[in-house]
């Protein structure tokens, strides 16, 4: 394991280490609940979104502890938007993250409350976060209204209904655009730019950082449609051919279209973050860990 | 089933934001690449000058345009203005880059480590920068700009503004990569191609709409009436001389070294003015024909004709360096130096020579090369271009042999005394050859002509300027030499009043410094009313024009208080405007010489 990657496992890793400390008792009421929150947050997994909020921040000149919460209130609303995903309503997915899903481990009724109170927690998280770093050009809300953004219906739950909407229709690449951008792109963006922003960056550096992670999201989510048709679940720890029924980028490409078009994004991702030096080095790595991932 | 290739795809993805870097990226990114810091600031350099160039071009070639008429009579010129203009300003702008860069750089030297500070520091220098480019500009400008009308300063505001947002922009975003590169300290750009694509479509859309605004505005047009009503008018004189202090004048006057003038001012109204700041062509021109500058178009002593461009750039600033030492070499502008062609107004004396009576002009301004009045016109700087044989420095031809047998007599011995006792032989030689015989042969022409009793007639006597220009010798010499051309000057004044109506004599301190000069003005009828102590330049020219029996011209001011002027015998709204003459920068290159050797260019 190389340095960078060593930093990279090192951020995931207090990822890891501060999520159950962020969570309440699985032994306090409601226990099912926080229990599968718990389940739900703590299984084990790449913690990409909250890596890229550290990488952003750090980059910056930001390694405030606030910083840490901050990418863990990501990874909880990227958790509570897995738990969703899974329900039977939506995907009925039996596996994610090679366990069983949370209303497969508890109960549907049980991974609603779950995911909800994941969402609740990272509000509360970036507002007391936020308010804690007295950052100059940004105000707690402004962080908050970043995270609703990507969260409601122009972001991860817009997406989320275009999918399901979209089940069994015809290939179209705006509608595909718009589901992916929505329902991954947007947390990656919020991911991106809350680290800018927790290091209080002047607002035109949004916009680079925010072309990196525009890039880099629509790539993952490529990399996905791609694994879910040539992985294995033991590989991906989640179903295989789960989006058969799916627009995808595969289906619209092929699977080496799919593969070019994810190669040029991570390029333009990468180029986008060149005039930042070696201080960038670690968004580098990130979005060659996409561009390589097996999961 | 694929239903899509790879480049639709691409495009569309491209569409929405995706796999694109923007337009200052795409300009300036590249230039990081290189290997080395200076190779990267070269770079840098270059493509900033070259988008800079193309920025700068727009307004400055609008201000130009605004200040030479262009686009007025030609406003098409624009387009070639705007292509002549990108090289030098393109040079203009990558050196500013540089000089700027080099600060920012110093800057970021000072303090190590401290990016932030650095980019806030490329963020205030680029905009220094472009302040004071613009300021610098701006004070160019100034005297061209002051008469142009309220709208058009206010799109040339308009489009320095663009130029102005899109220029820091540039520069700041080269600082920015540059104190990257070299300090490796985060780059802090903005990506926001919109609001490029906006600047460019707004300074497109200036480029092309103000040729056709221009050319669909309402103007009213100045046809030369083919005849013009008059009165039975009186003779007229008009006397220039340059290169004589105010003070000198006046003492002289005082202390009656110049009896036949200083009659004259106590009969007539003796006044002084102010001019604006212009070339020795235009204050005189505007004597001659009571018109500004702006209107008609001897605005300098040269000017320079960009290839494409139809309206010669009379007034070009900083940029006449380039187009004198660079695009006249390479040969893609053309030198022209000021000649009676390039006038668009009406002189009294060819106002005058209308009805057919004879005239007389001597050595006026914007008289190179001599049109054919009735009469005799001896052209500016005529004296050499006689020497030189040279073509146009008299008409009609006929009349050179006898004008060549008159200048090779001339002596002008009071002169000459007055070199002798203030310079060493060969310097009072040579300096009378430059400055006195010219003025010697117009007196002499002037006396012998004006017997003729031309119904106009004007005479120029450059020589104290110019012998004033490097005179070394000292006040009190020089005086004397003044207190010795002014004497001749009276003697010819004194003899040749006999059948003139008015006479106007204007002394100016040409280029011995001060913008004050002192005019007299004598009606036969005498000036007995109450006499101002200031006159308006222009007002000299309508004088004479009512004294000649001519309309009022609505273009005109009104004769100034003081004496009792005949009444017009009719108004019109304009005397009209000289067609533009023949190209005549063949025959140019003379009057060029003249003009160097006298030491006005």
């Amino acid at each position: 394991m190389n340095l960078l990657a060593g930093r990279l496992a090192a951020w995931a890793a207090s990822v890891d280490g501060r999520l159950p400390v962020l969570l309440p008792s699985a032994a306090s009421r409601p226990e099912r609940v926080h229990e599968a929150m718990q389940y739900a947050l703590t299984t084990p997994g790449k913690r990409l979104r909250p890596v890229l909020t550290l990488a952003v921040a750090d980059l910056f000149g930001s390694q405030r502890p606030e910083v840490l919460d901050l990418a863990c209130a990501v990874e909880m609303v990227h958790a509570s938007s897995l738990v969703l995903d899974d329900l039977p309503c939506m995907d009925d997915a039996e596996l994610r993250r090679g366990r069983p899903t949370v209303h497969r481990a508890f109960a549907e009724e049980v991974a609603l409350l779950a995911a909800f109170g994941l969402l609740n927690r990272a509000y509360a998280l970036v507002a007391e976060m936020a308010s804690h770093l007295g950052l100059r050009r940004y105000t707690p809300a402004d962080l908050t209204h970043h995270l609703s953004a990507a969260v409601g219906t122009d972001g991860l739950i817009g997406g989320q209904a275009l999918d399901l909407e979209s089940r069994h229709e015809q290939l179209d690449l705006e509608r595909l655009e718009y589901i992916h951008s929505h329902k991954t792109g947007a947390l990656f963006l919020a991911a991106a730019e809350l680290g800018a922003m927790a290091a209080d960056v002047r607002r035109r550096d949004l916009e680079t950082v925010s072309r990196y992670a525009k890039n880099l999201g629509l790539a993952f989510q490529i990399s996905d449609d791609l694994l879910d048709v040539l992985a294995t679940p033991e590989e991906t720890g989640k179903d295989s051919h789960q989006d058969e029924t799916k627009v995808t980028f595969v289906k619209l490409l092929g699977i080496d279209g799919a593969r070019a078009l994810e190669g040029e994004l991570l390029g333009f991702a990468i180029e986008a973050i060149e005039p930042l030096g070696r201080k960038a080095e670690a968004l580098r790595a990130l979005a060659e860990f996409v561009r390589v991932r097996r999961r | 089933m694929v239903e899509h290739d790879l480049a639709s795809v691409r495009a569309e993805l491209q569409r929405r934001g995706y796999l694109t870097h923007g337009l200052e990226r795409m300009l300036l990114q590249d230039a990081l690449r290189s290997r080395t810091g200076v190779r990267a600031l070269l770079r840098l350099a270059l493509r900033t000058a070259v988008l800079g160039g193309g920025l700068l071009a727009l307004p400055v070639a609008l201000g130009l345009a605004l200040a030479n008429g262009n686009l007025d009579r030609s406003p098409f010129d624009l387009a070639p203005l705007v292509l002549h203009l990108v090289p030098p300003l393109a040079v203009v702008a990558g050196a500013l880059f540089l000089a700027l860069a080099g600060a920012a750089l110093l800057l970021a030297r000072l303090r190590p480590g401290r990016g932030a500070g650095a980019e806030g520091a490329g963020d205030w220098l680029a905009l220094a920068g472009v302040a004071a480019l613009f300021a610098s500009l701006a004070w160019q400008g100034r005297g061209l700009l002051i008469e142009a009308p309220v709208a058009r300063l206010l799109l040339l505001a308009a489009a320095a503004t663009i130029a102005g947002a899109a220029l820091w922009r540039l520069w700041r975003s080269g600082l920015f990569a540059l104190t990257v590169r070299w300090v490796e300290t985060p780059l802090r750009q903005t990506f926001a191609p919109r609001v490029w694509l906006a600047l460019l479509v707004a300074g497109a859309a200036l480029f092309v709409a103000v040729p056709i605004l221009v050319l669909l505005r309402p103007g009213t047009t100045h046809e030369a009436p083919s005849n013009l009503p008059s009165a039975p008018g009186e003779r007229v004189l008009l006397l220039g001389v340059d290169g004589v202090l105010p003070e000198e004048l006046e003492y002289l006057l005082q202390h009656g070294d110049l009896p036949a003038l200083a009659r004259l001012r106590d009969e007539g109204v003796f006044a002084s003015y102010q001019r604006e700041d212009e070339p020795l062509a235009a204050f005189w021109t505007t004597v001659a024909t009571g018109l500004p500058s702006s209107a008609h178009g001897v605005a300098a002593l040269d000017s320079f004709r960009p290839r494409g461009v139809r309206t010669p750039l009379a007034n070009s600033g900083l940029l006449r360096w380039y187009w004198l030492h660079v695009a006249v070499p390479m040969r893609i502008a053309e030198y022209r130096p000021v000649l009676s062609n390039r006038r668009t107004a009406f002189t009294v004396w060819e106002m005058a020579a209308r009805g057919g009576a004879p005239v007389l002009a001597i050595d006026w301004w914007g008289t190179y090369p001599a049109e054919v009045l009735p009469g005799l016109v001896v052209a500016h700087g005529g004296y050499q271009l006689l020497a030189d044989s040279a073509a146009g420095a008299v008409a009609p031809e006929s009349e050179r042999e006898g004008l060549e047998a008159l200048r090779r007599q001339v002596d002008p011995v009071a002169a000459a005394k007055a070199l002798a006792a203030a310079l060493p032989a060969d310097q009072a030689r040579a300096l009378l050859a430059k400055a006195f015989l010219g003025d010697q042969f117009y007196l002499d022409v002037f006396a012998a002509r004006v017997a003729a009793e031309p119904r106009a007639t004007a005479l120029y006597l450059p020589g104290l300027d110019i012998a004033a220009d490097g005179w070394k010798a000292g006040a009190v010499p020089f005086a004397d030499v003044v207190r010795a051309q002014l004497a001749a000057l009276d003697r010819e004044v004194a003899k040749a009043l006999a059948g003139v109506g008015t006479l106007a004599v204007v002394v100016d301190p040409g280029r011995r410094g001060g913008l004050g000069g002192r005019v007299l003005l004598w009606r036969v009828s005498g000036c007995k009313e109450t006499k101002p102590a200031e006159i308006q330049v222009s007002t000299i020219a309508a004088a004479l024009l009512r004294a000649l029996g001519l309309p009022q011209s609505a273009e005109l001011a009104q004769p100034p208080a003081g004496c009792a002027w005949p009444a017009a015998p009719a108004q019109v709204p304009s005397y009209g405007r000289r067609a533009a003459g023949a190209d005549s920068s063949a025959r140019s290159d003379e009057y060029l010489k003249n003009l160097k050797s006298l030491g006005y260019l």
